[in-house]
């Protein structure tokens, strides 16, 4: 099929495989030397410190502010640190999260949240900022509004002046305004679209511009709660230097866990330094709800819709964008976002409904597949039972705690 | 061989591949139609990053060159039984006969193909490249 294939480059390269097959693995050493280039591509590099400027440390400030206030919620309640509880590894130990109502889905943690490509299980947001807002409108989850928030926020001087700083501008809409106290595009609720309908072009404009920018402060906020220092992170540092006191990191069972973690093929999807390829798959779960759970499918036909995806004027022209690549498709009904194992071991239950108390009958799911749905197309092929023994079991989940590190001093030093 | 030395096997094929394949991939379609040559932008091609591929298509005598709607890209792992999770868009280069292919991401390691299919009233000719992440 293939006429010309850089046959020079080509030989040389399968050469290079019968050489380096017989050499690959010096003796004595544990890991091959492609495992070590594997295993430092995990490794997460420690984010440097860096000196914020006025306006980004305001915005930083008044994300925090605002991501602990519960006076952005509709009961006055509810704040995105309700079910992003640092203390709770930014998750809420619940099966489904809970707002003013029961949600479908499991919170997932706000660990290195800076790297996601999606946000949600079914990535229905395509950036921090945008993601941080739809809870704010959601029935289900803080049930506001943003006119309601708009208000909120010129009642506060603290937020007025931290928005100003970090923006530039003031949140006080420039001519006279007499806008209803809560208010948006909102289908679910027919007394907030009414209200927001009262508001001509330029005035909804203002209130969206006003309404990115709370979600681009708590971004900022977000930013910083980085988890870079686990033991796995210092035995990868120590593979490359050679330095016995970072190989010492691991212990011998999660040695043996790490390389089962490549042998089980986890390494598949959860790759690079978050330890997810950031997309989705359908690796073949039962579904539990009814109507079943479509994933990935409508999340992506809501990210579409969303008038602050990275499709919209509101987003920022500096990030990678991938929803212009992106059309629904079934065969992506069922799939969800490969979480990050960062701090895995501290952020039970699992999956996108909570169904795993326990990070052993996660790993139990994978070894045998109980009540795993047929392959269909577009599903993982390769989510096959693992069949490992119990000791087996037992060290990948000493390795997997091996990549804990909640470090939460951020929070104290402002 | 251990399924450990397999996957070893494996790794190393993979790393020697990206570091010593960074070359055009020229194909025939299967119908003899046309030749298709691809030029990865980055090259080679990054893990789960987005990439483009320079596409250039020289018809054989008798068949004409495809308009930019006529060709379509996108890329699947056959191990995996799935694809991208992106949608590529085709553009016309300067030349006739050169397009420009962007929004790929190959998210995960392992073998893809790359289907380059050029479609013509009822015909379709298709030119498939192997790629190993």
């Amino acid at each position: 099929m293939i006429k010309k294939y850089a046959p020079a480059t080509f030989l040389w390269c399968i050469v290079s495989l019968l050489v380096l097959y017989h050499y690959h693995f010096p003796e004595g050493e544990v890991f091959s030397p492609s495992e070590k280039t594997l295993i430092y591509s995990l490794r997460k590099k420690e984010s440097p410190k860096v000196v914020l400027r006025a306006d980004e440390e305001a915005k930083r400030q008044l994300g925090k502010a605002l991501f602990f206030d519960p006076g952005l919620s509709k009961n006055g309640k509810i704040a995105c640190a309700t079910c992003h509880d640092p203390q709770k590894n930014w998750t809420d130990g619940r099966q489904k999260a809970v707002g003013l109502d029961t949600i479908s889905r499991n919170t997932l943690s706000l660990w290195n949240v800076k790297d996601s490509r999606w946000l949600y299980w079914d990535g229905r947001s395509d950036s921090r900022w945008s993601q941080a807002l739809k809870p704010m409108e959601a029935p289900k989850e803080m049930g506001g509004s943003r006119l309601a928030i708009y208000h909120f926020i010129n009642a506060h001087e603290t937020y007025t002046q931290l928005y100003t700083s970090a923006f530039g501008r003031s949140p006080k809409y420039p001519g006279e305004e007499a806008f209803p106290n809560a208010g948006c595009p909102c289908t679910h609720d027919p007394s907030l679209q009414r209200s927001w309908d009262q508001l001509n072009d330029n005035e909804k404009e203002f209130i969206n511009d006003f309404f990115s920018h709370i979600g681009k402060a708590i971004q900022a906020f977000e930013d910083q709660i980085i988890s870079d220092s686990s033991r796995f992170d210092r035995f990868a540092e120590g593979l490359a230097s050679g330095e016995d006191r970072m190989l010492q990191a691991l212990d011998s069972s999660e040695i043996r866990g790490l390389k089962l973690f490549f042998v089980a093929r986890c390494i598949l999807c959860h790759h690079g330094p978050d330890f997810t390829d950031q997309e989705f798959h359908n690796i073949r779960l039962p579904q539990l709800s009814n109507p079943p759970d479509s994933g990935r499918l409508s999340g992506l036909q809501q990210l579409l819709q969303d008038s602050f995806n990275l499709n919209s004027r509101y987003a920022d022209s500096h990030q990678e964008n991938l929803t212009q690549y992106q059309e629904p498709n079934p065969q992506q009904f069922g799939a969800f976002k490969t979480p990050s194992l960062r701090n895995v071991s501290l952020t039970a239950p699992y999956m996108h409904d909570g169904r795993f108390a326990t990070l052993r009958e996660v790993l139990t799911y994978y070894n045998t597949l109980p009540g795993a749905t047929p392959v269909k197309q577009g599903d993982e092929k390769l989510i096959i039972p693992l069949f490992l023994k119990e000791e087996q079991i037992q060290d990948l989940l000493n390795f997997l705690s091996s990549l804990e590190d909640p470090n939460l001093d951020f929070l104290e030093e402002e | 061989m251990s399924n450990y030395h397999q996957f070893s096997f494996g790794l190393f094929s993979l790393l020697i591949l990206l570091l010593g394949c960074g070359q055009p991939y020229t194909a025939q379609t299967t119908d003899d139609a046309y030749e298709v040559k691809i030029t990865p932008l980055p090259d080679p091609i990054p893990l789960n990053k987005l990439f483009a591929l320079q596409i250039t298509v020289k018809a054989n005598p008798g068949i004409p060159l495809p308009a930019e709607s006529e060709v379509t890209v996108d890329a699947r792992m056959p191990d995996h039984g799935h694809g991208m999770n992106t949608v590529t868009k085709v553009s016309k280069g300067k030349v006739q006969g050169e397009f420009l292919v962007e929004g790929l991401v190959f998210h995960m390691s392992g073998l893809w193909e790359i289907a380059v299919r050029i479609h013509r009233k009822d015909t379709e000719s298709e030119a498939i490249f192997p790629v190993l992440l």
